[in-house]
């Protein structure tokens, strides 16, 4: 439901976020964005969701750790 | 009050030694649902700052930081809102040092702050248990005292 | 989600019906226009048990039949098929790369089930649903239907969305317990904000976490990092285990609440049918004014606890500790001791390389070089300088209120302190008062011979007993939880500190900060869509209670403001911000329009676009209450489906010709003769539609005298 209203508060709070690394702010809006469209799917027709989402937050984690290692340390 | 205020504290961080921990939990209301009677401070801060006070106000000597250890309840920015909360640290930072320059080195000012927080707990903890009554009354009692003998 | 037409076959009176519903934005207003007993609250009742099946019937269905009540078995066959079909169309919104992307989808949605007739008997199957997509390329069977309908119009919505005007009080009615009122105000508000699928998806990035932590166990060299593992992963599965205790557990509180209350219902019951009305009315007066003083009390102790937050304190307990920095402040200010703002004259000096008294400051040689660093230093000094200032000079004008003190400021914390002591005693005192003379009271119940009232007193203490058995073990939990939720930060710092001490910790700490971060934001969001979101409903809700009872000189001038609170109460308060009892103190049309002002305002902060079905919304307003009213709700819903007896509609044809984008009339042929003009001829009971509007009548209509009907409705 009104997801539009959702979406963009939580593309608000994630303003927040430190940028552990170049980029690591919009990986994380669009794992997030993922992830709640993922929840919306499983409602509807029953997915693997936590294989999903854990699958979304080591890709993420991945991301963020390869860029700490090529930048040399953390930025954050 | 404004809270478009300058907050030197904003990112500092306030600091509590680890053997409060329990009295923190114990006599603040920051996450369970507490008896207020019982958890008087409405937040950790509220217990925090009026140990600064205390310890002001007694001139006792801050304690040493470093060599303890310590968590960090919150960071300074929950000061903000608060002004009058940064002016106090600010004046107590100049009465204590006897240097006005201290006013622009906030990691100075809040070390000393929290030094004096960690004296002043213990006074603060028995004016919570000392009396018959709960916490709350005690420590409302205590602090009428205090006012009146400034006064 | 828009209803677009429904059919019925079958269901009681509505043996073959079809209505489409109105869906241009412009006028988003469906009209079913129909007398009493002329399929309103069937036509609710099928469309929910349509989407919902038996549980959304009253009672869950249970011993309702739905076949018509004169189906002829012999000529018809002694299994009836009852269905509903459903159209409508759900319109998702995603985020895409360039923008929010819309579409919208058309579904159709068959529920079935067969009656089993023999005679007066009857025998209901388990009704089944199927669910189509209708596209271009023709009908396409979807699985899960239920699901589709549980994420549309979730059950616990109906009552927002599907709204019987007799009892479309179930946010605000007195007869259940507070805590039942606010989880139905809390979990519709939850629901239609949409927060149910980000605490689904918090709870999902809670595992993950805990998967991850997983893999830290596994990445072995460290003994230590191993164990905090374990721990935490046991810390997890109790934490879960622990809360989902806790969910039970509360709800158990909230039910022996609802019991408790109903029992007392029953006892007054009993008590004024054995001519004891005095000792009924007096205990519950009893009770609500201790529940009043209770309100009272709690928010007097929170007063209380403000005063440790306050200025009044620290002033109180600082006494004259702040004299020597007040000193210090005041010698500067009198000395106009301010640096002065040499800076740009010095740099001006650097830039010629030459200073004021002709000397060198080049770098050329050893003196300039010497004193062009010093000139550098001097720079520096004076930057510091103008940062004190700035600083000391806020302090000084800023510090005022801590300073010395006035005899009314130095005794303030006192002040404050004995207002909270006498209104806390007082209140006390009060609350002692009417507590022994509750038990007074009682005592009397008890010794009553009546047998029902004794039965009853026994339930209630069980009840009693068994709520104070898990209020202890709510407290129970409540501590284990916060000791587990301490022990996970410390091993959390740790195990984060190994890792970083890892080659390979380097992966793992990273995945971990993502799930911290993602679940972080989704809480933050969480949060702010209950806080913010909450306050929006509660100013809307105001606005358009006030802008419905407006036009009420008698409600108007008692009713103020309305609000939800952020406990989930709605609230009504009258002069001086006294707080009314929605049930006692407003009257009907009060009451309804507080139910429709709150579920307009939760539709339309939510910005969900849901139908609002309404049977009988009007039924106790009159005049410009009932215009406004009726006008207000089209405006904001956006679709919104009224069921209007001939007399609601009286006075509001004008609203109707401009919003109305559909009418339909419903007509019970066995209101032939006494209240219609012609024979519809059928030969069977069953509701018939025509497409007559609120202005118009025809042969199978037409009323003998609407007014009769109305005054009869």
């Amino acid at each position: 439901m009104n997801d539009r209203k959702i979406i963009s508060i939580i593309l608000e709070e994630a303003k927040s976020l430190p940028e552990r690394c170049e980029g690591y702010r919009d990986e994380v809006v669009a794992a997030v964005g993922d992830i709640l469209e993922y929840e919306r799917q499983h409602r509807v027709a029953g997915t693997n969701i936590q294989q999903k989402i854990t699958d979304k937050c080591n890709a993420a984690g991945r991301f963020l750790a390869d860029r700490r290692g090529a930048a040399g340390g953390d930025v954050d | 009050m404004s809270d478009k205020y300058f907050n030197p504290f904003a990112s500092v961080d306030i600091l509590v030694p680890a053997e409060f921990k329990d009295d923190f939990a114990r006599y603040c209301q920051t996450g369970g649902r507490a008896v207020i009677d019982y958890s008087p401070f409405p937040r950790m801060v509220d217990l925090w700052f009026l140990a600064v006070c205390v310890a002001a106000r007694k001139g006792l000597e801050p304690a040493e930081m470093d060599r303890r250890d310590t968590y960090k309840i919150i960071d300074g920015s929950i000061f903000s809102s608060d002004p009058w909360r940064v002016h106090t640290l600010m004046l107590i930072a100049i009465a204590r040092s006897d240097e006005i320059g201290i006013v622009i080195e906030p990691r100075r000012m809040m070390n000393l702050a929290n030094g004096l927080a960690t004296a002043g707990f213990p006074h603060v903890i028995d004016m919570l248990k000392d009396g018959s009554a709960e916490p709350i009354w005690n420590l409302s009692e205590a602090i009428e005292l205090l006012e009146r003998e400034a006064a | 989600m828009k209803l677009i037409r429904a059919q019925f076959s079958n269901f009681r009176l509505l043996r073959d019906l079809t209505i489409d519903f109105a869906t241009d934005p412009k006028r988003p207003l469906t009209v079913v226009r129909a007398a009493n007993e002329s399929g309103k609250t069937t036509m609710l009742n099928a469309l929910q048990w349509g989407l919902y099946g038996d549980t959304a019937l009253p009672n869950g269905g249970e011993g309702m039949r739905l076949h018509p009540i004169d189906w002829d078995a012999e000529a018809d066959g002694g299994r009836v098929p009852i269905m509903v079909t459903i159209e409508f169309e759900v319109t998702s919104i995603r985020r895409s790369p360039t923008g929010f992307k819309e579409t919208r989808k058309r579904y159709r949605l068959i529920r079935s089930a067969n009656e089993d007739v023999d005679g007066h008997r009857f025998n209901r199957t388990q009704s089944s649903v199927r669910l189509f997509a209708l596209t271009d390329a023709g009908d396409t069977p979807l699985p899960q239907p239920e699901a589709v309908i549980a994420d549309e119009l979730p059950f616990e919505l109906r009552d927002v969305f599907f709204t019987d005007g007799d009892r479309a009080l179930s946010f605000i009615e007195a007869d259940v317990a507070v805590s039942t009122k606010r989880d139905r105000v809390q979990r519709a508000i939850r629901s239609l904000l949409g927060l149910g699928v980000i605490k689904d998806a918090m709870r999902h990035i809670e595992k993950t976490a805990v998967e991850i932590n997983k893999a830290a166990r596994k990445l072995g060299g460290s003994e230590e990092l191993g164990t905090i593992a374990n721990r935490l992963d046991q810390i997890e599965t109790d934490r879960e285990r622990l809360i989902a205790e806790l969910t039970d557990v509360r709800s158990s509180h909230a039910n022996l609440d609802g019991q408790i209350v109903d029992i007392d219902r029953r006892v007054t019951a009993a008590l004024e049918k054995g001519d004891r009305e005095k000792l009924a009315s007096d205990i519950a007066s009893t009770r609500k004014e201790i529940d009043k003083i209770d309100v009272q009390l709690e928010a007097a102790v929170k007063e209380h606890a403000a005063l440790f937050r306050g200025i009044d304190l620290a002033r109180g307990v600082l006494g004259t500790a702040l004299a020597p920095a007040y000193a210090k402040l005041d010698a500067l200010y009198d000395r106009k001791e301010i640096p002065s703002a040499t800076i740009p004259v010095l740099e001006d000096r650097l830039g010629l390389g030459s200073c004021i008294c002709g000397e060198s400051l080049s770098d050329d040689n050893e003196a300039g070089a010497s004193r062009r660093r010093h000139v550098c230093e001097l720079i520096e000094k004076s930057r510091q300088a103008d940062d004190i200032q700035k600083m000391v000079t806020a302090l000084y004008f800023g510090a005022k209120a801590l300073g010395p003190s006035t005899d009314s400021e130095s005794r303030a914390f006192r002040e404050a302190f004995g207002a909270v002591v006498e209104k806390r005693d007082g209140l006390q005192d009060l609350r002692d008062e009417n507590g022994r003379k509750l038990r007074a009271l009682e005592l009397q119940l008890d010794e009553m011979p009546d047998t029902d009232v004794a039965n009853l007193r026994k339930a209630r203490r069980e009840f009693e007993n068994q709520k104070e058995r898990v209020k202890y073990r709510e407290g129970q939990i409540d501590t284990q939880l916060s000791g587990l939720g301490s022990e996970r930060a410390g091993l959390v710092e740790r195990r984060d500190s190994l890792l970083r001490e890892q080659s390979k910790g380097a992966r793992i700490l990273a995945e971990l900060e993502v799930a911290t971060d993602i679940s972080g934001v989704l809480r933050r969001s969480y949060d702010r869509i209950t806080s913010e979101e909450l306050a929006k409903v509660s100013n809307l809700t105001n606005e358009i209670f006030l802008d419905m009872i407006g036009a009420d000189p008698d409600q108007g001038a008692l009713i103020r403001r309305a609000e939800v609170s952020k406990e989930f109460d709605i609230l009504v308060f009258g002069p001086s911000n006294r707080k009314l009892d929605p049930d006692r103190d407003l009257n009907g049309a009060s009451r309804r329009a507080l139910t429709l002002a709150f579920i307009l305002a939760l539709t339309k902060v939510s910005e969900v676009e849901a139908p609002n079905v309404i049977d009988t919304p009007l039924g106790m307003m009159s005049g410009f209450v009932k215009r406004s009213a009726l006008r207000k709700a089209a405006g904001l819903s956006s679709q919104l489906i009224l069921f209007l007896t001939h007399s609601e509609i009286e006075g509001c044809e004008t609203i109707l010709d401009e919003m109305a984008g559909k009418v339909v009339t419903l007509t019970n042929p066995a209101h032939f003769p006494r209240m219609l003009v012609n024979d519809p001829g059928t030969p069977v009971r069953q509701v018939l539609a025509c497409g007559c509007n609120h202005r118009s009548h025809c042969s199978l209509c037409e009323r003998i005298d609407d007014e009769t009907v109305a005054s009869v409705a």
